[in-house]
């Protein structure tokens, strides 16, 4: 059991980590795949029987953020090693796939997500403009931002808990902003890349450019202060209907 | 078109896997894989400007259709991967019937096959619950290597999971793809022209800019959401007084959405 064989090990734990949602299942969840990456550090430690009494006690269902699991994993992998009781173990999974998966949704997939996808819907808005090479950059900026916030916290997730032996993920302050910021600055690159498209697109009819974007910049501040000060879900919805009738009446007009 | 078929076929299964199985790189995000195909086929089959322009406006506003479809939990997600590739066959096709895109038809037949592809997307929503369902049956029956300490068998069943994910894009895409040349005639004969479906396209999209700007706020619940670029679709087909077939796929969307919603409350 030298030090080389472990972090051998511990590599194969984090390739297997990706595929975390591998046989994804209603009853079980992730579960498959939550074993199927940490199988070798049990195959590590154990013999075949203590292996096959500790495994069968890890059979119930495991859910959480794909990314976030990683935590998880290092914390199993890291009581593992310290020959740790199987029932704590059990219990530390499920106590914590809840709280990592509710910080990765709103992370990960409401704000980093969001953020990529905005970044990456302007630069195909400069690519109708004409930006060719510089779109397909673009694209890999976006792609490569992300991905290094996503390696940071799911294999650097693994390395630094796995290190300390404690979860190494602390939702401060900073943290805070960094998501907020996301958030505001996507909604930012929407609103600039979304005009752009429909301007080169609305130029391949006979309508007038002008017309539609002073349309669409009137819908979005329009829907935004029904949002903000009506706070209703029929309110936002007559208020579509009835400009979109008026449209339609003057149209036909 | 076989091979263009086949070659789109084999990139949704592996976008499809990379999307759910492996990795979630975000390659397989519409808004990076379709201007990517459209990157290649300008380069490699020359692919005309228009159909550049329609195939971009295609990728951004599926892009935010599925934005806020997330794959928490046991929720029901439309599958993206499927719908993109979807319309990128479809217009392919068109375009070898001798579709041409321009001013007067350009509106009718983006809101068309975008339907066709949102739809096909719900479709195939419904076959990946099944595959779910069936991997219950499948991690049960791989409990028994657990018992028996047969560990590598345990681990061989994995491959199985990234088959089947990928048989079941696969086959998808080329059996939505020959029900689409089924009703191909019928398709091109109701893309007529007539700018004023331009207004439909606008207010379809302002469905969705109304959707992004709630979502983003989060001022309502998400569930409620994507019900009103289909209620606006109904209500101005029937204004408009246009073919039945819009009706019929309005409605179509319609029914879809209200599983969807019925779904998402239930799931809490």
């Amino acid at each position: 059991m030298g030090k080389i064989g472990l972090n051998r090990v511990l590599k194969k734990v984090v390739r297997r980590m990706l595929s975390v949602q591998n046989l994804w299942s209603y009853k079980y969840m992730q579960l498959y795949g939550y074993l199927y990456a940490i199988i070798p550090v049990y195959r590590f430690l154990f013999g075949k029987e203590e292996m096959k009494q500790r495994l069968i006690k890890e059979w119930s269902y495991f859910n959480t953020q794909p990314y976030m699991s990683s935590y998880i994993l290092a914390l199993h992998s890291k009581m593992l090693l310290l020959n740790e009781d199987e029932a704590k173990i059990v219990s530390m999974r499920n106590s914590l796939m809840a709280p990592l998966a509710s910080i990765g949704d709103s992370f990960f997939w409401f704000n980093l997500r969001t953020f990529l996808i905005a970044f990456c819907t302007l630069s195909v808005a400069l690519l109708v403009e004409g930006f060719k090479g510089t779109v397909f950059v673009a694209l890999a900026i976006g792609l490569a931002f992300f991905n290094y916030v996503h390696f940071y916290y799911r294999m650097g997730g693994f390395k630094r808990t796995f290190r300390h032996g404690r979860l190494a993920f602390k939702f401060t302050k900073k943290f805070y902003f960094f998501e907020k910021t996301l958030n505001y600055s996507s909604y930012l690159l929407f609103v600039v890349s979304f005009s752009l498209v429909l301007s080169k697109v609305f130029e391949m009819t006979d309508v007038k450019t002008s017309i539609w974007f002073y349309i669409f910049i009137f819908f979005m501040i329009a829907d935004y202060l029904v949002i903000k000060y009506i706070r209703r879900e029929w309110a936002v919805f007559l208020f579509n209907l009835a400009v979109a009738v008026l449209l339609v009446t003057w149209g036909i007009i | 078109m076989m091979i263009t078929l086949t070659v789109f076929s084999l990139i949704s299964g592996l976008l499809a896997i990379e999307n759910l199985i492996w990795g979630q790189f975000m390659l397989s995000r519409p808004i990076i894989f379709i201007p990517l195909a459209v990157l290649i086929l300008t380069i490699f089959f020359d692919l005309p400007p228009e159909f550049r322009y329609f195939l971009l406006t295609g990728a951004v506003v599926l892009e935010l259709f599925y934005l806020f479809s997330l794959p928490i939990g046991s929720s029901y997600v439309p599958n993206q991967v499927l719908s993109g590739n979807f319309l990128i066959v479809a217009l392919l096709f068109l375009k070898k019937q001798g579709f041409v895109i321009n001013g007067n038809n350009w509106a009718t037949s983006l809101v068309l096959l975008l339907s066709l592809a949102i739809l096909v997307s719900f479709v195939s929503a419904y076959f990946d619950i099944l595959l779910r369902k069936f991997n219950s049956y499948l991690v049960e029956y791989s409990k028994r290597y657990i018992l028996s300490g047969e560990f590598k068998t345990f681990e061989s069943v994995a491959k199985w999971g990234f088959i089947l994910f990928f048989s079941l894009n696969f086959i998808q895409l080329y059996s939505y793809f020959f029900l689409m040349v089924l009703f191909s005639k019928q398709i091109l004969s109701f893309i007529e022209p007539g700018s004023e479906l331009n207004l439909i396209f606008i207010i379809f999209i302002v469905g969705f800019v109304a959707k992004i700007a709630l979502n983003i706020f989060r001022k309502l619940r998400r569930n409620d959401l994507p019900i009103y670029p289909a209620l606006l679709l109904i209500i101005l087909t029937l204004l408009s007084g246009i073919s039945p077939l819009w009706n019929l796929l309005t409605v179509l969307l319609f029914i879809v959405f209200l599983i969807k919603e019925g779904k998402g409350v239930r799931n809490g």
